[in-house]
């Protein structure tokens, strides 16, 4: 190698690192043999000013970006499949009656009385709706209604995205009802609430098969 | 530049999910990351979906922060990968990159451009006109203002790669603003 090549290698290696020299990225062994260069070689020094350019015209060209960006709580939301966000409202509704068995007060003993009351009260308007629905009749343990006769049908999987509201509509749509679940593969075994002919249970599980943004897969029970 | 003890705090609050922490590291960094991955995929929505998984994947996994570089390099690469992955999808499903970019090319003509008044806009678009691969580096290194060390971690090439693809980057941008009227005397 001549000396001019060694010269010219040396000055494209120099060029090389003038951006992060600029941008006072380099480390001191580099930033000092740039700068003890360009004290050597004032022509090439004239190159600083394009790269403060080319520096602020990237700058600039990014800043000019706006959005509208996720807040961490809508993250969150979307990270949680329909089964955590369950357990999470279950969990946030929960957590204030903890305060009650730690620290009991009489105000606050009086106050779960009363929600206990109104819970009953709404869990046997619950059972009665549910008794009244789909015509079935009163029945007890040993005498099982329509709904609890019917074997499971199905194993159905759900997609992270799908929520709990647009899962509860779309399996009334097809009167299905969940029995069991999550099982391994996050697979929800179903059951039919009325008596529907093999053909039009085959027909329901392929149409709810089709609603690809709710559900990730079904699966035949045999 | 932020304090990197602090966001390395925050990589361990929200590792033990602390919405407050995720919420704070958001607020340092979900914008710089929107914005390199715009300038990779350029389009808002695909963006916008990249970095939100970008983020949702340190909620998740924030435990696998190992620390070995800063929080905001960390992030880069994280983007970098979906971004890539994001834009070679779309590449198969027909949308190609470079044609979009010739199409780009056919813009003003050099008596056009001569009359623009504002020369950091015509740099500015210049920019623009790079390749993707030159565009990302120039961001990097300028905006970014990572070293040849944390770009050479994010995008993951060698060090000498670094340096001389930003070295042609510069060279293709001096093409480029030659191109529209601009002759800079170098290189």
């Amino acid at each position: 190698m001549t000396a001019t090549q060694e010269q010219m290698s040396e000055r494209e290696e120099i060029e090389m690192l003038l951006p992060w020299y600029v941008t006072g990225r380099l480390d001191a062994a580099d930033t000092a043999r740039v700068a003890a260069y360009l004290e050597r070689h004032p022509e090439v020094r004239s190159q600083i000013p394009l790269v403060r350019q080319e520096l602020s015209a990237t700058v600039a060209g990014n800043e000019a970006i706006r959005a509208r960006l996720a807040s961490a709580e809508t993250l969150i939301a979307g990270a949680a499949s329909p089964t955590e966000r369950v357990l999470s409202w279950l969990s946030r509704t929960i957590r204030p009656a903890r305060g009650l068995f730690t620290s009991p007060t009489p105000g606050a003993v009086r106050w779960a009385a009363a929600a206990a009351a109104v819970i009953i009260c709404l869990q046997a308007a619950g059972l009665a709706t549910l008794l009244s629905r789909d015509g079935s009749t009163y029945g007890t343990a040993s005498r099982p209604g329509l709904e609890a006769t019917q074997p499971a049908v199905a194993m159905i999987a759900f997609t992270d995205d799908a929520t709990m509201t647009t899962i509860a509509r779309v399996l009334d749509e097809h009167r299905l009802r969940i029995v069991d679940g999550p099982l391994p593969g996050g697979f929800y075994s179903v059951r039919f609430a009325d008596e529907a002919t093999a053909a039009e249970q085959q027909r329901r599980l392929g149409a709810i098969a089709t609603r690809k943004d709710i559900v990730k897969a079904v699966l035949p029970r045999r | 530049m932020h304090d990197q003890v602090d966001d390395r705090q925050l990589i361990t609050r929200i590792a033990g999910h602390d919405q407050s922490a995720l919420r704070a590291l958001l607020g340092r960094h979900q914008l710089r990351v929107y914005r390199f991955v715009l300038r990779i995929v350029r389009r808002e929505a695909v963006a916008e979906e990249v970095a939100n998984e970008v983020f949702l994947e340190v909620w998740k996994h924030a435990g696998n922060y190992e620390g070995r570089s800063s929080v905001g390099t960390w992030l880069l690469s994280v983007a970098h990968n979906r971004a890539v992955s994001a834009l070679r999808k779309r590449r198969e499903e027909s949308w190609d990159e470079d044609a979009a970019s010739n199409l780009e090319d056919e813009g003003d003509n050099p008596e056009v451009s001569l009359q623009k008044v504002n020369k950091a806009e015509q740099m500015r678009e210049c920019i623009a006109k790079l390749s993707t691969e030159h565009r990302t580096i120039i961001d990097l290194v300028y905006y970014h203002e990572k070293s040849i060390n944390e770009v050479s971690e994010i995008l993951d090439i060698p060090l000498n790669t670094v340096k001389t693809r930003m070295f042609y980057a510069r060279k293709k941008l001096s093409e480029l603003l030659q191109a529209a009227g601009i002759d800079r005397g170098w290189p």
